[in-house]
């Protein structure tokens, strides 16, 4: 091998153009002596070749990268585009509360007790007990010692917050209150922060407070 | 192992996307605060009503200056002759407003160019130095999108 000159290996060397997927390989030939070499040209794997192989083993982990980089550019022009949206209730959800804290808020001396159970539809939770309570215990006797009847309209009705099964309206309430004594009426107006949720298709009421 | 065996443009395809994403979050974030548009109407609502009901003889002249800063064009006329029977009593009495609060605020309908929002608030007025009384109100506000920024429009109590 020390035999061959570095100039004639240079002249053997293949042009890039003639054999782009080769190297020299310099070696004794065989059954002669070590000064008598040989030269030759052997195709070898071009880095072009060798890039389309490491393509090939590692496309699955490549192709998740590529994956997660589309996802992450997806997420961004989805943030980027998307429009926080305002609170949105249906008609019909804010009908529907209405009308519950109307009837909630109105009666009549003579019904006043026995409409309990029937309201009590309208809610849920502990409210429903809490409402109850309040009735049978304050509201309903004082009705109906004093002929007192109570006519509630909601004036106005907001969004707090909503999500597809919970709701917390803030209504202007005016309440009308008539004794049998007087038939004038006196009316009292109301900010009630109301909260409802979706049970069973029906919205209920959860709580209902003054502000 | 494999992973660390990526052409490098793969990881620079990743770190230019975690980059977008992360600079798109600050944007989202930062620009609007995680809030809807109807959020910045219901912010501007609750300071015009905060101003409207704490007015008082000390802050009528800023309070009002503010209120037109925050109306559009059209209202600030009438929001003139409201504020008209304000300034009477605030030269003729002695007002004072403090306590202002809002309790509540909710968005009645809402669009990209208008909205309608509730708003409940209190104060206690004391008129000649006499005992404050804490007083509720309740107020409707109309607000306008004007040069992306939401103006009121219209303003008054509910009955």
């Amino acid at each position: 091998m020390s035999d061959v000159r570095w100039s004639r290996r240079r002249r053997l060397r293949p042009e890039p153009d003639e054999h782009p997927e080769a190297r020299i390989v310099v070696a004794p030939a065989r059954h002669e002596s070590a000064s008598d070499v040989t030269v030759e040209v052997v195709p070898v794997k071009s880095p072009r070749s060798d890039l389309l192989t490491r393509r090939v083993t590692a496309f699955p982990a490549q192709a998740m990268l590529l994956l997660m980089a589309v996802a992450l550019v997806g997420a961004a022009i989805w943030l980027a585009t998307e429009e926080e949206s305002a609170p949105v209730v249906s008609p019909r959800v804010s009908t529907q509360v209405r009308a519950h804290v109307e009837d909630l808020l109105s009666y009549q001396p003579d019904t006043v007790l026995s409409d309990i159970p029937a309201e009590s539809e309208f809610l849920t939770g502990d409210f429903a007990e809490e409402f109850a309570s309040q009735f049978r215990s304050t509201t309903g006797p004082d009705s109906q010692s004093g002929g007192i009847s109570a006519d509630a309209v909601v004036a106005d009705v907001g969004v707090v917050s909503a999500d597809d099964d919970e709701v917390t309206l803030l209504m202007f309430v005016n309440v009308s209150y008539t004794t049998t004594d007087s038939a004038e009426a006196s009316t009292r107006g109301s900010r009630l922060v109301v909260d409802a949720r979706l049970v069973d298709g029906e919205w209920r009421i959860t709580g209902l407070e003054p502000v | 192992m494999r992973l660390l065996a990526f052409p490098r443009w793969t990881w620079a395809v990743v770190m230019i996307a975690s980059a977008g994403l992360v600079a798109t979050l600050w944007a989202v974030d930062g620009g609007q605060d995680g809030r809807s548009p109807a959020d910045e109407a219901v912010e501007v609502a609750r300071a015009q009503v905060l101003d409207l009901t704490t007015i008082d003889t000390e802050s009528f002249e800023a309070a009002l200056e503010s209120l037109r800063a925050r109306s559009v064009a059209q209202a600030n006329s009438k929001l003139s002759a409201s504020a008209k029977p304000f300034a009477e009593a605030v030269q003729t009495s002695l007002i004072e407003t403090t306590e202002g609060r809002i309790q509540s605020s909710g968005v009645v309908s809402s669009s990209e160019e208008k909205a309608v929002v509730l708003v409940a608030s209190s104060a206690k007025v004391s008129v000649d130095n006499a005992e404050p009384v804490l007083n509720y109100y309740r107020l409707k506000v109309t607000l306008a999108k004007v040069d992306q920024e939401w103006k009121v429009s219209d303003m008054g109590f509910v009955s």
